[in-house]
């Protein structure tokens, strides 16, 4: 009854409607419009722009370069840094200033762990890769679109990978598999199911959730993540032959 | 891929199959394919003239920054000491503490 700070809680069954349509009007399977961009920093060895619906992200990547720390090195292969910072700007209420919350600490070493198993570190012993990601907006699948910013970034740097990674979230809304969870449909405090694959081989290099999910839905939430991931690859493949193809031009060759 | 074929720069091998790694140009020399990536950091060819920076004086050589995957070594037993009025002489350890005269932190130096 008191309007001043209430807080407006949806009931569970508003977040689907009756005729099968989520909150922003889309469908239970439906991905968000995805716009990307490679080599947008000429400044940095290789960078993209992802933007997934209202969710946008700014990859940068660095080397592969000399280990800033010289003790760091190793002999063998190329060490990664990952660094995965919100602006401040990012969410609906300004964040504080810092780069070291518990959050962005986990998701950097998420994506670390993702491309340490896919870059071919072999070829650049004693060197270091550094990926840094910048959320520039957060509505929903941050960890997902900075893994496929990333990849487009390592693209742009020319960093050898054996496949690339593309990234998505699905949930489960009343039963029903829901894709691509946006903040308002993740804050709903239904299971929220980041996955990540590599698209030629179809393994999954990345996996996490959290809330619990009893195991028939698992699978179907898995599936339906793992084809959004097997959808975003087309697009980012898209991108990258697109790029490719006018940077050849551009240069003659 | 057909028998025969080599792995070249840029791809790579499995089950039989030659995958390219990196997004670039594929350049075939007769069985030998490479994928040459449209940018990525400098790597060295023999008889290359080079530029860097002087990023830090140390016993006996240089560090140089040469915007390639790691930096680059510059002995001090590469530098000609010969000149004009001086004989060519053998190293000392007076040239060592004379690094600094030649070369110093982000000073650019050509070599070849």
């Amino acid at each position: 009854e008191s309007m001043a700070g209430d807080q407006e809680i949806l009931r569970m069954t508003e977040y689907l409607s009756p005729e099968g349509l989520r909150v922003d009007g889309r469908r239970p399977e439906e991905l968000r419009m995805i716009r990307c961009k490679l080599g947008v920093l000429p400044q940095a060895d290789g960078s993209a722009y992802y933007q997934q619906g209202n969710t946008k992200i700014l990859a940068i990547v660095f080397g592969p370069r000399e280990v800033e720390v010289r003790r760091k090195a190793v002999h063998d292969r190329a060490i990664i840094k990952c660094e995965y910072s919100m602006a401040t700007f990012s969410t609906g209420e300004r964040r504080r200033q810092g780069k070291t919350d518990r959050r962005s600490a986990e998701i950097s070493l998420i994506i670390r762990q993702t491309f340490e198993s896919v870059i071919m570190t072999h070829q650049f012993p004693r060197s270091e890769i550094v990926i840094q990601i910048q959320v520039l907006q957060a509505d929903g699948g941050t960890r997902c679109a900075a893994i496929n910013a990333a990849t487009l970034a390592l693209i742009n740097a020319g960093v050898p990978m054996r496949d690339m990674v593309c990234a998505c979230a699905a949930g489960c809304i009343d039963g029903t598999p829901i894709l691509d969870l946006n903040y308002v449909e993740d804050s709903a405090g239904g299971p929220d199911m980041p996955v990540a694959i590599l698209p030629e081989s179809g393994k999954v290099v990345m996996l996490q959730m959290d809330s619990k999910l009893p195991l028939e839905l698992f699978e179907k939430v898995l599936d339906l993540a793992t084809d959004g991931s097997t959808a975003i690859y087309q697009v980012l493949k898209q991108e990258v032959e697109r790029y490719t193809a006018e940077m050849v031009l551009a240069r003659g060759s | 891929t057909e028998v025969g074929f080599l792995r070249g720069h840029g791809s790579y091998e499995k089950d039989d199959k030659l995958y390219a790694c990196v997004s670039g140009i594929v350049e075939r020399v007769n069985k030998l394919i490479t994928v040459r990536p449209i940018q990525a950091r400098y790597t060295g060819e023999v008889g290359d003239v080079v530029v860097g920076r002087i990023t830090e004086v140390s016993h006996q050589f240089w560090r140089v920054d040469l915007f390639a995957v790691q930096n680059a070594v510059l002995a001090l037993h590469s530098i000609d000491f010969g000149g004009a009025n001086q004989t060519v002489r053998r190293l000392q350890a007076s040239d060592e503490y004379q690094m600094r005269n030649f070369f110093v932190e982000g000073v650019h130096g050509k070599d070849g």
